[in-house]
């Protein structure tokens, strides 16, 4: 898999060997107080109803290129999970550090929603990613990207068939380094339903509609 | 009769005007058109809205008439020049009025320059409802809900008190038709899809993605008839299960070893349970479910069995599989489906396949005498384990389709694995990647422990065999209690009884799936296939040389000298398996010697040499008189070992030793 770096045009990528991979996307928000009640309902609606639903908490650094020329600026994403703790593969140490965090870092480009198809149920983007080492951020500075924004984002995970349903808390960081020092965004929660597919499947909007239904007096589900 | 013409004429009645002095009526003139026009439009006023004008023509008229006497009257500058004047003005203030609206929009909305004139919201206050006509609304809401749930209430508490007198089964039978579909839901998932209630028997939600839905429909029986109430278990509950899954089933995995033909392996026999008809829905339900399941099992097998490339193909026929394991062993997988409600010993029943029949035909020599495939009335030894590790594989599929690894960060992509995730940065080589994807199959992992099974078996037929045949060194095997369903191990301990500290063999067994590796106490490691010959072969040469290695150490306590000792003999004629092993000891005076020399196959010949003949009749010289000299020229006799008294060869090896020492 490759990361898409200006220069590189996505439609020879579709032509490659890599498939090219669509996000299917609804989002909805839920007030803090109002989240026990929709956690209660995924739990029941998704898979693997006998355990806990799975919590994360990622730090997502937004870096921005900005080009010479008329256009957006290329968007890349950062981010790397807080609370797992992975052995590195060239590990020499007797005792390590059961507080580190993850050594590997995911890098995502995001493409813009396509507006074409105004039917469409849900929204429809582009979706590239790739997992990297923890050098990812000097790798981008260094290339040229400069940071735009970070946030930390804490929440719960549902799944159910191919479709990933996730409960965000979005956090402000006070002061860049400290990863401490997190005040909430707001008084509520991201509700996110997600598809990864190769581009072209069918089917999927309905699919996710129907679930998206299923929550309606908690949470309305619409298009980004 | 003549038909009579009417002619029908207006009447002339016209407003008489004046009446002239000589009794002449003037009328006056009916209005023209355009007059009548000009009246008409006259009366139209543009200021009322349009509403007002339709109902109440009179009064309008009345008031219209008044109103256009007091503009007549009042405004008496302005006199009416034309019918159409009142009409002209009332359009033109309608146009005036109509153009400041639309300078006044101009000037708000689309001006460039919003200095002069602003849109502002008018806040409205909210309507403040009258609180007490919104509780008087809820309490009489409430109160017609309340009636409804009364009136109910005491129908329902009314019939208990009608039991004698109409229908007590009736009421009885509703009661126990909610109970049981109360205790129904305990167990089984219900949804109610229209005015049907539905059941899933199907492992879906726990990861299948098996075709068949396996719904079941739960109605009420209607009719009671007062014989069918009297029973204590009959229930006013009935759920249909769909044909094709009622009954019960189970999958049968039969091991051959010969030359069965396939039509001698489909036996009908009866299925393990049975259930009827008449049996509970908890029981019926679970049956079903476990046709399901099975169905599901075979049918993942079969479709492996087709697409798997072996060396000698898999056959599917019907319902059952062969796969061959080993030449000459066969594993034979069966769906075995009894839909038979009646007990009698399956006559009807729709019989279809193999039996799990762990089954051993040895056509040589052997102790057991089964004749394939004719037991009628058998119960057939199941190999139980198989089938259990069948159930448990396919769970364990339906597990992994369920659930993967949570994706870390939870952003990445949720379907691949783990390992695939890391990949990059790990710096995974390509190899590795595509080896970790291919997992094996259901039928290959049961295929491996059908293997196991059965080189297990051999291998502690083998031992036992040898056991029961060869006495002398006792052979012993101990069997690890802990197995694993693709390894095992035993431990052999050879030795003479009564001599164990003179020599043993130790071996360490490993039984995998396709060899069996001996590990032997000088740390060979031997690899043995899954021919018993091989593994007999080797314990034989193991004994022979543990006789040899038994009398040298015998030899040692018994203070004879060792003259030469050789666990592979390149002397004398070579032996067919393995090599000869020999050990030559001479007595503590030198006078006797001894050579045994062991061959795995031809067993131990013994030579003794400085015996002299009793029967060889030589002249006494009268020269040489030592008796040394007698004993030079002999030649190694044989010893007839059976004629030695003597349990074991090593206890008559140390007779004769002690005899020759002497």
């Amino acid at each position: 898999m490759t990361s898409s770096l200006p220069g590189v045009n996505l439609s020879n990528l579709a032509s490659s060997s890599v498939p090219s991979l669509q996000e299917f996307v609804l989002q909805g928000s839920v007030v803090d107080s109002a989240c026990d009640a929709l956690l209660h309902r995924l739990r029941a609606l998704c898979d693997n109803v006998d355990r806990a639903p799975e919590t994360f908490q990622d730090h997502e650094m937004v870096y921005l290129l900005r080009t010479s020329g008329p256009g957006n600026p290329v968007v890349l994403r950062a981010r790397h999970a807080r609370d797992q703790h992975n052995m590195p593969w060239n590990y020499s140490y007797f005792c390590f550090d059961l507080n580190a965090p993850s050594f590997f870092r995911q890098l995502r480009y995001l493409g813009q929603s396509d507006i074409s198809d105004k039917s469409r149920l849900v929204t429809v983007r582009s979706y590239l990613d790739c997992s990297t080492s923890e050098q990812l951020p000097q790798f981008l500075t260094d290339i040229g990207f400069r940071l735009d924004h970070e946030f930390v984002a804490k929440g719960h995970m549902f799944r159910k068939g191919k479709m990933k349903v996730t409960i965000t808390k979005i956090f402000k960081i006070l002061t860049p380094g400290n990863l401490e020092a997190l005040e909430p965004l707001s008084i509520s929660q991201l509700v996110e339903l997600s598809i990864i597919a190769p581009s072209g499947t069918d089917g999927i909007g309905e699919d996710m509609r129907a679930f998206a239904e299923q929550l309606r007096p908690l949470v309305s589900m619409e298009k980004i | 009769m003549d038909s009579v013409t009417v002619s029908i004429e207006s009447l002339q009645e016209f407003q008489v005007q004046e009446v002239s002095l000589d009794g002449q009526e003037t009328y006056t003139k009916p209005l023209s058109m355009s007059e009548s026009l000009a009246k008409l439009a006259h009366k139209i006023d543009f200021t009322k809205p349009e509403g007002e004008e339709i109902d109440g023509a009179l009064a309008d008229e009345d008031k219209d008439t008044k109103k256009a006497d007091v503009k007549e009257e009042s405004p008496a500058v302005q006199a009416v020049q034309w019918p159409w004047e009142s009409v002209h003005s009332k359009l033109r203030c309608a146009l005036t009025e109509i153009s400041v609206l639309s300078d006044i929009l101009h000037i708000c909305r689309w001006a460039k320059d919003p200095r002069y004139m602003v849109l502002d919201p008018v806040s409205q206050e909210p309507t403040q409802s009258k609180q007490i006509i919104q509780l008087l609304d809820k309490k009489k809401s409430l109160g017609v809900a309340a009636s409804v749930l009364k009136s109910g209430a005491n129908r329902m508490m009314r019939q208990p008190l009608n039991a004698t007198t109409a229908s007590p089964q009736k009421s009885q039978h509703q009661n126990d038709f909610h109970a049981d579909l109360l205790r129904l839901r305990q167990h089984w998932r219900l949804k109610k899809v229209g005015s049907n209630i539905l059941g899933d028997l199907s492992f879906r939600t726990a990861g299948s993605r098996f075709w068949h839905n396996g719904t079941f429909e739960v109605t009420k029986i209607t009719d009671v008839d007062c014989d069918a109430t009297e029973k204590k278990n009959v229930t006013p509950l009935k759920v249909t299960i769909p044909s094709d899954i009622e009954g019960t089933s189970h999958i049968q995995v039969l091991i051959q070893e010969g030359e069965a033909e396939i039509a001698t392996a489909s036996l009908s026999q009866p299925s393990r349970s049975r259930v009827s008809a008449d049996a509970h829905w908890q029981e019926r339900l679970e049956a079903a479910q476990t046709v399901l399941f099975c169905k599901e099992v075979f049918a993942q097998i079969a479709r492996e069995a087709v697409q798997l490339r072996s060396p000698v193909p898999h056959i599917v026929v019907g319902n059952q599989i062969f796969c061959t394991l080993f030449p000459g062993v066969r594993l034979c997988l069966a769906l075995c489906h009894n839909t038979s409600m009646d007990s009698q010993v399956g006559t009807q029943s729709y019989r279809t396949g193999l039996k799990c029949r762990y089954h051993l035909g040895y056509q040589s020599t052997s102790s057991f005498d089964f004749r394939l495939g004719i037991e009628p009335l058998r119960q057939p030894n199941h190999s139980h384990a198989l089938e259990h590790s069948l159930h448990q594989l396919l769970r364990e599929l339906h597990r992994s389709n369920l659930s993967g690894t949570t994706p870390r960060p939870i952003t990445a992509s949720l379907t691949v694995s783990k390992k695939r995730r890391l990949a990059g940065p790990q710096a995974i080589s390509r190899k590795e990647l595509t080896d970790s994807q291919q997992g094996e199959c259901l039928l290959e992992k049961v295929l491996k422990q059908a293997k196991h099974i059965v080189l297990r078996k051999r291998v502690a037929d083998v031992i036992n065999q040898l056991s029961s045949d060869l006495q002398d060194p006792v052979i012993l095997v101990h069997w690890s209690a802990h197995t694993q369903p693709l390894v095992s191990t035993a431990k052999i301990h050879i030795s003479t009884s009564g001599y164990e500290q003179m020599a043993m063999i130790l071996l360490q067994l490993t039984v995998e799936v396709d060899q069996i590796r001996v590990l032997c106490k000088d740390g060979r490691v031997i690899h043995a296939n899954y021919e018993q010959q091989q593994l007999k072969d080797l314990l034989r040469c193991q004994i022979s040389q543990h006789q040899i290695a038994c009398v040298f150490s015998l030899s040692k306590s018994m203070n004879m000298h060792v003259l030469h000792y050789n666990l592979h003999l390149g002397v004398g004629s070579a032996s067919k398996l393995g090599n000869a092993s020999s050990v030559l000891i001479s007595t503590h005076h030198g006078q006797r010697t001894l050579a045994v020399r062991s061959d795995p196959l031809n067993g131990i010949r013994v030579q003794v040499k400085g015996c002299k003949n009793p029967h060889d009749t030589e002249q006494k010289s009268n020269v040489v008189t030592d008796p040394k000299w007698e004993t030079i020229m002999t030649d190694y006799r044989e010893v007839d070992m059976d004629r030695i008294p003597g349990r074991t060869f090593v206890n008559k090896m140390e007779l004769l030793m002690a005899v020759l020492a002497s």
